[in-house]
């Protein structure tokens, strides 16, 4: 395809929402996202799925088809740089080559990941996260084959606590991570939540009460959790008023609510704000997606976490935006409905403080095998912010380029050292994105000067 | 043992390769999830220290070298007849 007019990056629900309103007002539009086919991860292999036991719901086919009509959506794609001007550099894994696109309009539509929950013995094989066996179920309909302990809280962990059951996998235990009835903190926002969105909050109760129902065992509030086992997870320990009971499992799913992904945001140097009910970064963005950045915009929860519907409408926006700036006519969007339930979900499991359960000898930077107890050393002798934790200790230098231990590694300073998390700041995130060879980027040059 | 089992089959068969032992896939699965219904969770040298955490690309517990090519990450590659994976070259920290 020749250069397109709009590259969105991300295939979920607000990339693929933008890609259609962008590609109908007649802008080339393509996408690029590194899974193996759109949907993001809510609707993960919507279109496999839809002959499958419990497809997504309609909404994702209403989504998916005006996109996949109206746009060029490229599956199996890195991002692996993002600059001003502005233009994509991508690798195409289907045909092994590197591209750089320079469209008139970049949409950064790259979504939510879960926040990790550092737990002793978490980086054992074995341990996972409740999205990992979501994402099982939903690419390859995989199911524990032995009764799975689900660890955390959050609306996902219900959820999945469901799904698992109603195909046939066994859930041993659930560790609730807070206690059975929501707090005084959650129940000022109950109201509001009730009024405003009643589908979610019924569906929630519903999630609850079938848990409660199920027979499975529910352990709440614990003081300390521990995974251990000799090369793979064989039990979890839970300490509860001064006892400790151990609980065998060789599968073992943590969750702790998801963050904004904001690889790219924070390679765009964007500014970005600590979002306290997010416990994370997000950039600040217009609701109309616009960045400081001309022809870069945020679409969807890469702007703050607000679920799949609101992603589609926050697509909508700033596609609309987008072709109205490119002079195009575009259906303008209603206002956003209101963040109904979002205050309450958020009160209602607090995010996990990084030393509830993270000991010294608790892995921090899973690639690089950076403690919590090394990162605290680095602080002591005078690491003052995460570059610094960094260069002292490779924390966040793996492959993953710290986008599991990042918001970690911010909490963590900002606890021990007493401080803002803004003050505190993130890690630098530069490219390649992902890991490349050489001869990735060097093929397209050889192939030009040949 | 597998810790994982098909609840469904989800497509035709593919027939891939792992650490030189043919494996059944099928249509619709990734590297990721094939390892994960083998009983595969570590990767890497002697089975480590590599594991998958996230299954979406984010946490690169899953690199194992595909066709030659190394440090791919698994739950991001599709699986097609006659792909080559190798668990244990990857993950070793230089």
């Amino acid at each position: 395809m020749s250069d397109p007019d709009v590259v969105v990056i991300g295939a979920g629900p607000s990339g693929l929402a933008a890609a259609s309103v962008t590609g109908a007002a007649g802008l080339k539009t393509l996408v690029l996202d590194d899974q193996p086919a759109p949907g993001g991860q809510v609707w993960r292999a919507a279109e496999a799925r839809r002959q499958r036991a419990f497809p997504p719901p309609r909404l994702a086919y209403e989504i998916l088809e005006p996109a996949r009509a109206n746009a060029t959506i490229a599956n199996t794609c890195d991002v692996i740089d993002l600059a001003e001007g502005p233009s994509v550099t991508a690798l195409h894994r289907r045909t092994g080559t590197v591209r750089e696109y320079t469209p008139s309009a970049i949409i950064i539509a790259t979504g939510a990941m879960e926040r990790p929950l550092l737990i002793p013995g978490w980086t054992l094989p074995g341990v996972m996260s409740v999205g990992a066996l979501q994402t099982a179920m939903k690419q390859s309909s995989l199911v524990p084959a032995t009764p799975v302990a689900l660890v955390g809280q959050g609306p996902l962990l219900l959820l999945v606590a469901r799904e698992l059951r109603k195909l046939g996998g066994a859930v041993g235990i659930v560790i609730s991570l807070g206690e059975r009835l929501p707090g005084r903190a959650a129940l000022r926002h109950l109201p509001r939540a009730v009024l405003c969105d009643p589908g979610l909050m019924a569906q929630g109760a519903g999630l609850a009460a079938e848990l409660a129902a199920s027979g499975v065992a529910v352990v709440r509030n614990p003081d300390g959790l521990a995974i251990e086992g000799n090369r793979q997870a064989e039990r979890i320990v839970v300490t509860k008023n001064g006892r400790s009971d151990a609980y065998p499992a060789q599968l073992i799913a943590l969750h702790d609510g998801v963050i904004p992904n904001t690889q790219l945001t924070r390679l765009m140097n964007l500014d970005h704000t600590w979002r306290g009910e997010d416990e994370a970064f997000a950039p600040r963005i217009a609701a109309d997606g616009t960045t400081e950045h001309e022809g870069i915009f945020v679409a969807g929860d890469a702007q703050g976490i607000n679920g799949a519907a609101l992603a589609v409408h926050s697509g909508r926006t700033v596609g609309a935006h987008v072709a109205q700036t490119l002079g195009r006519p575009a259906p303008s969007s209603t206002p956003a409905r209101q963040k109904g339930a979002r205050a309450f979900i958020s009160a209602l499991y607090p995010p996990t403080p990084v030393t509830r359960f993270a000991a010294d000898d608790t892995v921090l930077c899973r690639c690089e095998g950076v403690t919590v107890g090394a990162a605290r050393r680095a602080m002591k002798a005078g690491a003052t912010g995460p570059n610094r934790v960094k260069t002292a200790t490779r924390c966040g230098m793996g492959p993953c380029q710290s986008r599991l231990c990042g918001n970690a590694l911010t909490r963590l300073l900002a606890h021990e050292l007493g401080r803002p998390p803004d003050e505190i700041g993130a890690l630098r995130i530069r490219p390649p994105l992902k890991p490349i060879l050489l001869g990735d980027i060097a093929a397209p040059q050889l192939a030009a000067s040949s | 043992m597998s810790l994982f089992r098909r609840a469904t089959p989800i497509g035709e068969t593919v027939n891939i390769v792992v650490d030189g032992n043919p494996v059944a896939a099928q249509e619709g699965d990734t590297v990721a999830t094939v390892l994960l219904c083998e009983g595969r969770l570590g990767f890497g040298a002697k089975e480590g220290p590599l594991t998958p955490y996230c299954l979406i690309g984010v946490c690169f517990g899953c690199r194992v070298t595909i066709d030659g090519r190394d440090g791919e990450q698994a739950c991001l590659i599709p699986v097609r007849e006659g792909l080559q994976v190798e668990t244990e070259a990857t993950g070793e920290r230089s």
